[in-house]
C-alpha cells in the first residue's frame, strides 16, 4: 500500500511539474537580470528617431529591442552602459543585426535630434535614439516605472539628471521579458540574446 | 633561520625596504577619458595609489573643460543612478583608490574641443598634503 501510494505521489509531482514547466515559456525562465514573472507586450510608443524615421516599438517584432533611458550629458553612467552593450554585440555568438539598441533621452530640453544623433554615432550604428517633448515622454516612463528628474544640488548651467539606468529587454515577440541593472554581467547578456534570437528563429 | 642575528637582520632589511618603498606622494595609474564632443560632458578615471601618510583628493582641473568637479556615481536598490560630487576625498596611508565607471569619476563638464580617441588631455589633481600631481589622460574607448 505504501509503495502504492508513493507510486501516486511521485505521478502527481512528475504531472504538476510538467504542467509548469508548459505554462511558462523556455526562454524566460532561463533570463538573467531581473526577468519579468509573466511577460506582458512592452508598453508601445512612437517616437521621432534619429535615422529621420518615426520609430514605433511594436513595429520592431522578430528583434530583440533594448531600451535605456538616460541623455548626452551625462557622463558616466549612460556611456559606460552603451558601451558595454557595444561590447556585447561586437563579440557577439548571435546574429548581433537583430538586435537594436533605442536610447529614449530623458532631457529633451538639451538632446535635440542632431544631439542624441552626434553622441550615439560614437557607440554604432545599432545605437538608435528617440525623442519626445516632456507630455509624450512622461507616460513612457511611468509605464517602464523609470525615474528621471533634474537633480536641484547640480549646477543650473550643467545640470545633472537622477535617473533609473535600467535596460529594458523586448523579445522578438514584442513582450518585455527582463531588465538588467549597471552591475549585470556582460556574459549574462550575450547569453539572454542568444537564447531570445534562437527562439525565435 | 633560527639564529636570532638572522632573523633581526631579515626585520632590519624588511623595515628599510619599507622606508625607501612607498613614497610619501601619490601615485596614479592607468588614467583615459571617454571620447565625447565639444561642449558635451566627459570623465576621466584612474587608479590612485595614496602615499605614506593620510592625505586627501580636493579637487581637479583641465584646460579641456569649463568645469571639471570629483563624482560618485550612487545607484540605489531600485537602479536610481546619481552623481554626487565630493568636496574631497579622504585617503587613509597607502590607500588605494579606483575612479571607475559607475563609481567615483573625474567630470569634465562642458568640454572645450572634441575629445577624440588617440588624443590625450593635462589633467591636475591637486591633494591636501602632496599639493598638485599633473596627469596626461588618454583618450579612449572602455
Amino acid at each position: 500500500m505504501v509503495c502504492w501510494r508513493m507510486k501516486i505521489t511521485r505521478f502527481s509531482a512528475l504531472l504538476l511539474g510538467i504542467l509548469l514547466c508548459a505554462s511558462c515559456s523556455p526562454a524566460a525562465a532561463k533570463l538573467h537580470g531581473n526577468p519579468y514573472q509573466d511577460p506582458a507586450p512592452a508598453p508601445d510608443f512612437t517616437l521621432p528617431a534619429t535615422n529621420g524615421s518615426t520609430f514605433t516599438l511594436s513595429d520592431q517584432r522578430g528583434q530583440v529591442v533594448l531600451l535605456y533611458f538616460g541623455y548626452t550629458f551625462c557622463p558616466d553612467i549612460c556611456p559606460a552602459t552603451l558601451g558595454e552593450l557595444r561590447t556585447v554585440l561586437q563579440d557577439a555568438g548571435f546574429d548581433a543585426g537583430r538586435v537594436q539598441v533605442v536610447m529614449i533621452t530623458v532631457d529633451p530640453a538639451r538632446d535635440s535630434l542632431p544631439v542624441l544623433s552626434e553622441y550615439l554615432a560614437h557607440f554604432g550604428t545599432q545605437f538608435l535614439g528617440v525623442r519626445g517633448e516632456q507630455p509624450q515622454l512622461d507616460p513612457i516612463l511611468a509605464a517602464y516605472g523609470v525615474y528621471a528628474a533634474v537633480d536641484p544640488e547640480s549646477d543650473p548651467e550643467h545640470y545633472l539628471v537622477t535617473h533609473t539606468a535600467r535596460v529594458f529587454v523586448i523579445d522578438p515577440a514584442g513582450r518585455l521579458v527582463t531588465n538588467y541593472s549597471f552591475d549585470t554581467p556582460l556574459e549574462d547578456i550575450r547569453l539572454d540574446l542568444e537564447t531570445l534570437l534562437q527562439g525565435a528563429s | 633561520m633560527k639564529h636570532p642575528l638572522a632573523s633581526a637582520a631579515i626585520v632590519l632589511g624588511l623595515m628599510l625596504a619599507g622606508c625607501a618603498g612607498p613614497s610619501s606622494m601619490p601615485r596614479v595609474s592607468g588614467a583615459w577619458a571617454r571620447p565625447a564632443e565639444q561642449g558635451m560632458n566627459s570623465a576621466v578615471y584612474l587608479h590612485l595609489e595614496n602615499g605614506s601618510r593620510p592625505d586627501a583628493l580636493l579637487d581637479a582641473a583641465s584646460n579641456a573643460a569649463a568645469q571639471v568637479q570629483l563624482h560618485r556615481t550612487e545607484i540605489d536598490s531600485e537602479g536610481k543612478a546619481r552623481m554626487q560630487a565630493q568636496d574631497r576625498i579622504e585617503l587613509a596611508p597607502q590607500e588605494p583608490l579606483v575612479f571607475e565607471p559607475g563609481g567615483y569619476h573625474i567630470m569634465l563638464m562642458g568640454l572645450a574641443w572634441p575629445l577624440l580617441p588617440g588624443d590625450s588631455i593635462e589633467l591636475t589633481l591637486r591633494f591636501e598634503k602632496a599639493g598638485e600631481i599633473h596627469v596626461t589622460v588618454p583618450v579612449q574607448t572602455d
